[in-house]
């Protein structure tokens, strides 16, 4: 593949200096992909009695593993680990299922389901599902998994979003906390007015932090409407969420700094910056990059629009999808089933301590808030919060057929942003460079 | 179809009017090209022996550019195809001038284009004139320790492009670099990696590597011309920068627009710098050059025909380019100046 692209670029006989190491590096970069998927599925192959193999990038895969491998021991899982997505475990799973050596089972953020279904990355599950399975997720999780109708990936958690909060700085400046999106515009200009303090901070690399707030307005990017993809990144609700953050912006109510920047962490650590706005498992996530404001954290619920009709948009979730090649697909999905609805598993996959995931079965939330010690945020009992606040989630929420380059041409736009570029500029451009790719790929899309 | 093969043949080209300055350098240049016979056919053993030589070359050209190239045709013309929302339909078809329509309208590939060509703009007649300046300064004897400068000179491009982006990438960043640190305490701020200094810092890195390259190139032709002709002018009263312009500039054009059409190709498939530039500032997306949107393409957005399509586009602009620079040199070259030297290829 490689030496097929870079070599069509180019028209002398002899390659420049430059081109060369251009195809040396893209060599270098797909072979790490290739030869540590060989490496990952040479254990199973293709014996429909082999262990499951297992890739992902998800924190506490391999305690969960080692409590499946200590009770099932008559049907052992393999487990790899993979780095995350968009940081190369995407095209690690997609050069695997062209080379015919992808594991069983993989770990997929829900955002990069729709892709992986159309490269016939995933299986379809739909037949697979036990009811007792489909009944153990509520409909908020399974809008997570499914497509068209279908069943392409096993939802392990919910993401509702939340408002992480310095409760010290907010009493400081008698600020309450805010319940609605203009108390949260007045808290940030009082906050701002009397101490110069960023109420938060905007992301320009978080296109699911935009998208949650897109999908909590009522906004919808990609919709399917019978057989065909309808894009449209600026309707009214993803206008209003455009104008609203653009206005915080334009303010200078926020600071503008990528998502686990120094620059960000360091505002945070200084306490510059008096909120995050993060799904459940970005709470470990806070007390870990900002140990030294331990216990002056508290979480609220998101504010909303219209507190009389409260929902809540999703932050990142993980799925996890059956490889369409795989000959141990009943198998894997016993395993997804254990790994899904038993606390026993749960208890397992979050023993680190280190880990705020919030799952998706009612069954295992109880485990799962007994092993996260939320002293960081004094004590607060966050499952319970966010069990009340994952009811309010949106279902029917579709993401793109090819997401990551939706999102990295959404970053670019974001990018400018201290430049002069409007959010909803970035959101037409996304859509502009969104749309070309489908159609080469011979999707049916139009724009509404 | 080469640049330099076009040049030859315009060398070995017999001109009437050819003035009898040129005719020396012409004779000259074309004993020293072909090893032919009075007739101009080659003899048997010669026959085998071009056979020999030109194997090789034939051979891995075949491997390495037109088997490739023709692949690549045919991934763009016929690709995995899909229907209606596309879960799990795939199927391998002709798909016509889809994949091309596909990337013309592109908003990222067609701002790709631009950038590219914009840092062509700056960086091709700085880099050309740049090393002419130094060539030019090498071959009047202006320079004492010449071959050290020259060696000094030529060094960064001993240093793979890679490197030289880490290095730059380095001394770019706000916090590390000690140039930044220096240039701060004497309160100038300058921010290499924002918007409006992308294209210069890439241009720099480029001139840093390229610079004593093409000087060494253009320094070689130099040398080639003869020295009665220099002299002769020098006796005619041309003083050195006179010298430079009207003697040894333009006997040293066909030099000059080889190297030009080598960089210019160069320039368009810019790729290993803002590659590493993307990793360190989210300005650089990843489609920033034709040659990164064919890589988003082909590993990103596992979109074979889509990358294919922009890899034969980009093909066809470089074969473009060398066809309408070999002509003009071959223009000029039955007027003026035969003197042919190496690009960097």
């Amino acid at each position: 593949m490689t030496s097929r692209t870079s070599l069509a670029g180019h028209p002398r006989r002899a390659p420049g200096r430059r081109t060369v190491l251009a195809a040396g590096l893209s060599t270098a970069l797909a072979c790490t992909g290739l030869t540590s998927c060989s490496q990952g599925a040479s254990a199973g192959g293709r014996d429909p009695d082999g262990p499951l193999t297992f890739w992902s990038a998800l924190r506490g895969s391999d305690t969960l593993v080692a409590k499946w491998n200590a009770t099932h021991p008559d049907d052992p899982v393999d487990y790899s680990p993979m780095t995350s997505g968009l940081a190369g475990g995407n095209a690690k799973i997609s050069n695997a299922a062209r080379a015919g050596n992808a594991p069983d089972i993989v770990t997929i953020v829900d955002a990069d389901l729709p892709s992986f279904a159309i490269d016939g990355v995933c299986a379809d599950l739909t037949d697979l599902v036990t009811p007792r399975l489909r009944s153990q997720l509520g409909p908020q999780a399974w809008t997570n998994g499914r497509l068209d109708g279908k069943v392409y990936g096993i939802p392990l958690d919910l993401g509702p979003m939340l408002l992480a909060y310095r409760a010290d700085i907010l009493e400081r400046h008698r600020i309450d906390v805010p319940a609605t999106w203009e108390e949260f515009r007045e808290a940030a200009r009082r906050l701002k007015r009397e101490s110069g303090i960023h109420l938060t901070s905007f992301h320009p690399n978080a296109y699911n932090v935009l998208a949650g707030h897109t999908m909590q307005s009522g906004g919808q990017w990609f919709a399917i409407e019978d057989d065909s993809w309808v894009l449209d990144f600026l309707d009214a609700p993803t206008r209003r969420v455009a104008d609203y953050w653009q206005g915080l912006i334009d303010e200078d109510l926020l600071l503008v700094a990528p998502g686990s920047s120094q620059e960000w962490l360091s505002a945070l650590a200084r306490g510059k910056v008096a909120a995050h706005l993060v799904g459940p498992w970005g709470l470990a996530a806070l007390a870990s990059s900002v140990p030294g404001t331990s216990g002056r954290w508290r979480v609220a619920p998101l504010p909303q629009w219209d507190p009389g009709k409260p929902v809540l948009g999703t932050d990142g979730v993980s799925l996890h999808a059956v490889t369409a090649d795989s000959p141990r697909k009943e198998r894997a999905m016993r395993f997804l089933d254990w790994m899904s609805t038993t606390p026993e598993a749960i208890t397992a996959r979050l023993s680190s301590g280190r880990s705020s995931l919030f799952p998706a079965a009612e069954n295992q939330v109880r485990a799962a808030a007994r092993q996260f010690k939320t002293d960081f945020y004094d004590g607060q009992d966050l499952y319970g919060l966010v069990t009340e606040q994952a009811r309010l989630l949106r279902t029917g929420w579709t993401w793109g057929p090819r997401m990551q380059a939706t999102a990295t041409s959404l970053h670019n736009g974001l990018a400018r942003i201290s430049y002069g570029t409007k959010i909803s500029e970035a959101l037409r451009t996304a859509q502009a460079e969104t749309l070309p790719d489908m159609r080469s790929l011979g999707l049916k899309v139009r724009q509404s | 179809m080469t640049a330099s093969s076009g040049t030859a043949a315009a060398a070995s080209t017999p001109s009437p009017s050819l003035s009898p300055s040129m005719t020396a350098a012409k004779s000259r240049s074309v004993a020293a090209r072909s090893p032919r016979t009075p007739a101009g056919r080659p003899r048997r053993p010669q026959r085998q022996a071009v056979g020999l030589l030109l194997g090789p070359f034939t051979l891995l050209l075949l491997a390495v550019f037109l088997i490739p190239v023709l692949y690549a045709i045919r991934l763009s013309f016929f690709s995995e195809s899909h229907s209606g929302l596309g879960f799990g339909n795939a199927h391998t078809t002709f798909v016509g001038l889809r994949n091309y329509v596909a990337v013309l309208s592109d908003p990222s590939f067609v701002r790709g284009v631009g950038t590219t060509l914009l840092y062509a703009l700056v960086f091709i007649p700085l880099v050309l004139a740049g090393a002419l300046v130094l060539a030019l300064l090498f071959d009047s004897g202006l320079i004492r320790a010449r071959q050290l400068s020259q060696t000094v000179l030529f060094v960064p491009h001993a240093v793979p492009g890679i490197i030289a982006t880490v290095i730059w990438l380095y001394l770019y960043t706000p916090g590390i670099s000690p140039v930044l640190d220096v240039l701060s305490k004497g309160d100038v701020e300058v921010n290499f990696l924002g918007l409006q200094m992308l294209i210069p810092s890439l241009v720099n890195i480029a001139l840093w590597s390229g610079l004593g390259y093409t000087a060494v190139i253009f320094f070689a032709a130099l040398r080639a011309i003869p020295r009665e002709l220099v002299e002769a002018a020098q006796v005619d009263g041309a003083g050195a920068v006179r010298t430079a312009l009207t003697i040894k500039v333009p006997m040293i054009r066909g030099t000059l627009s080889t190297v030009a059409i080598f960089t210019t190709i160069a320039a368009l498939q810019l790729f290993t710098e803002p590659m590493l530039l993307s990793r360190a500032t989210p300005l650089v997306g990843p489609r920033y050059t034709p040659n990164m949107y064919i890589f988003d393409a082909a590993f990103t957005r596992n979109n074979y025909g889509l990358a294919s399509a922009a890899s034969v586009l980009l093909l066809l602009v470089c074969c473009a380019l060398s066809y309408m620079v070999t002509r003009g040199t071959a223009a000029r070259g039955r007027r003026g100046a035969p003197v042919s030297g190496k690009g960097r290829s």
